[in-house]
């Protein structure tokens, strides 16, 4: 995969990535920065265009309507209008992903139920926290009941609370089958939540292994060592 | 067509209080300005009185101040927007499959609706402002070639030839030199309508057209004898009596949302390809150029005189919606050349 560049040409960005994850599997990615993660869930999500290569998608392109309805996405920051409150925010983006109209109220309060952002509903998206606007964008990835959820740095900001509203929507996901793709520095989030981890380096994927195969005592810092050896 | 969702979201930051704020507070103190002190120059030009002159004035003051505060406002928005959806800022609704067509329709269509209310709740409030009847509009510009000398010492006469029918011709004079108070007097040939005015140094003399049928030929004179003055046919007009001075908030209104559309349109554009600090200062710097050229100036101009502004071209009007229409389809094809170049 690459990027045209201007003037300066190209630049490559994801290459030799070979990966085929099967229907509610749970795939983590780890990589030290600028190893990919981020772009490689963003072609996934059908963001970024792929130069070379086949990316399939719940059997169709990454960017077609069909497969992005079926996806949801929690992108690595969260620039969502600041000056809306978060169940208008929520209604929208269900509006957009082509709920019910009637019964969307409900499908909105039980979304923000779920990340326990009840009581924040009439808050304005630019006077939440960052880990308000984390729960807010578990909420949204989750809210059209996707197929395929890819999440990006998923507990970067979360509290306590937050990380036990992630591992409740988790274990759903995994009792309804979703496929999870979910892109992390933590080796807990890893651990606890993935079949198979993915070791990302310099835009290509070293290793693929059941994480407690994977991570050893010495961290993900050892794992990136090891890979980087072994390459 | 139209991502409704999206679009009513655009609308409603578009209407955000705080622009709200700034809005009302400039138009309020517009309405009890006292501050605007004619000049003895101004106070002497054209038939109004001074108080009538004032409140004309205030009218066009306020259009001048909406204008600029909607005008700007919406084109920062809409090019803020757009800087910001050129980095990741967007991801929430590429992923909602919302194709670059619609979305560019529905933030131009919200940005229109936007300017559409602001002007009109200005409309509304500039129409509490105290204003005399609106007694002409104008019609057609004096047909004439060059610009004619009226020297004091013998008449200057000029054949009329107006285009259209009008209940009054309205000349604009410049005394160049002479008296401190110059005294211009207009009378046609082979009708008994005519009409004086004293001024220092420019005035419009207001002369009731003669009946159809009579010829226009005009006589003007100056005195005293060694005074001299300027007949400017590209500033003199045929006017028509109107009853309807409530229009003229109307009028307005659609020469500002025309002029803003077409901002508007220049800024979706030029932020795709440019960042939006220098989209907005081309923009304006746009508006500048051809301001004077556009035909709210004229309207501006009828304002202040006291007329009741005229309906936009219609090839203007035409040309606006065209631009509108077009602007999403060239934005939403060069958003993906952009996003790819990025």
């Amino acid at each position: 995969m690459a990027y045209p560049r201007g003037l300066m040409g190209s630049t490559r960005v994801l290459h030799g990535v070979d990966l085929m994850l099967q229907q509610g599997r749970f795939l983590g990615l780890a990589g030290p920065n600028g190893s990919g993660k981020s772009t490689l869930l963003r072609a996934i999500a059908g963001l970024e265009p792929v130069e070379s290569g086949v990316l399939r998608v719940l059997g169709g392109s990454p960017g077609s309507a069909a497969v992005q309805r079926r996806t949801g996405y929690l992108s690595e920051d969260t620039p969502f209008p600041a000056e809306l409150r978060l169940c208008t925010m929520l209604r929208m983006l269900g509006e957009l992903a082509g709920l019910e109209r009637a019964g969307l109220d409900a499908r909105v309060a039980q979304s923000l139920s779920e990340v326990g952002l009840t009581q924040h509903a009439e808050q304005r998206i630019g006077r939440c926290s960052r880990g308000m606007l984390r729960r807010f964008g578990l909420a949204q990835a989750w809210l059209a009941d996707p197929e395929l959820i890819l999440l990006d740095e998923p507990t970067a900001g979360l509290d306590a609370e937050g990380f036990e509203v992630l591992a409740r929507l988790l274990a759903r996901a995994r009792a309804q089958s979703i496929t999870v793709v979910l892109a992390s520095h933590l080796p807990g989030d890893l651990l606890q939540h993935c079949d198979q981890l993915a070791i990302m380096l310099d835009g290509r994927i070293a290793t693929v292994r059941p994480p407690r195969e994977l991570i050893p005592e010495g961290g993900l810092l050892e794992v990136y060592r090891q890979a980087r050896g072994s390459a | 067509m139209i991502v409704p969702a999206v679009f009513r979201w655009i609308l409603a930051s578009s209407l955000a209080w705080p622009l709200l704020l700034l809005h009302l507070t400039l138009l309020a103190t517009l309405i009890h300005a006292s501050g605007i002190a004619p000049t003895w120059m101004e106070y002497v030009q054209g038939p109004l009185s001074l108080t009538q002159w004032l409140a004309w004035n205030q009218r066009a003051d306020g259009w001048n101040f909406v204008l600029l505060i909607v005008g700007t406002g919406l084109c920062a928005r809409a090019a803020w927007l757009i800087e910001r959806w050129k980095r990741h800022d967007i991801d929430w609704l590429r992923t909602r499959s919302v194709a670059p067509l619609r979305l560019h329709a529905s933030v131009l269509l919200g940005l229109l609706c936007a300017a559409l209310i602001w002007l009109g709740i200005s409309a509304a409030v500039i129409e509490t402002l105290p204003a005399p009847q609106a007694a002409f509009e104008a019609r057609a510009r004096v047909a004439a070639d060059d610009a004619i000398w009226v020297d004091g010492h013998e008449p200057a006469r000029v054949r009329i030839a107006a285009q259209g029918q009008g209940d009054a011709l309205s000349l604009a004079l410049i005394a160049t030199r002479g008296a401190p108070q110059v005294r211009m007097l207009a009378s046609w040939l082979d009708a008994p309508e005519h009409a004086v005015l004293e001024v220092a140094t420019r005035g419009r003399l207001l002369v009731p057209l003669p009946a159809e049928g009579t010829r226009r030929v005009l006589d003007l004179r100056v005195e005293p004898e060694h005074a001299a003055a300027l007949w400017s046919p590209m500033d003199s007009y045929v006017l028509e009596r109107s009853e309807q001075s409530r229009l003229g908030a109307v009028r307005m209104l659609l020469h500002g949302w025309l002029l803003i559309s077409m901002a508007l349109c220049a800024t979706l554009l030029c932020s795709l390809w440019m960042r939006a600090g220098i989209a907005i200062a081309l923009v304006a710097a746009l508006m500048l150029a051809v301001g004077t050229r556009l035909p709210l100036q004229d309207t501006l101009d009828f304002l202040r005189l006291g007329w009741l502004p005229r309906w936009p071209d219609p090839m203007l009007i035409a040309m606006t919606l065209t631009g509108c229409l077009l602007t999403p389809v060239i934005a939403g094809w060069s958003w993906v050349r952009v996003r790819r170049r990025r």
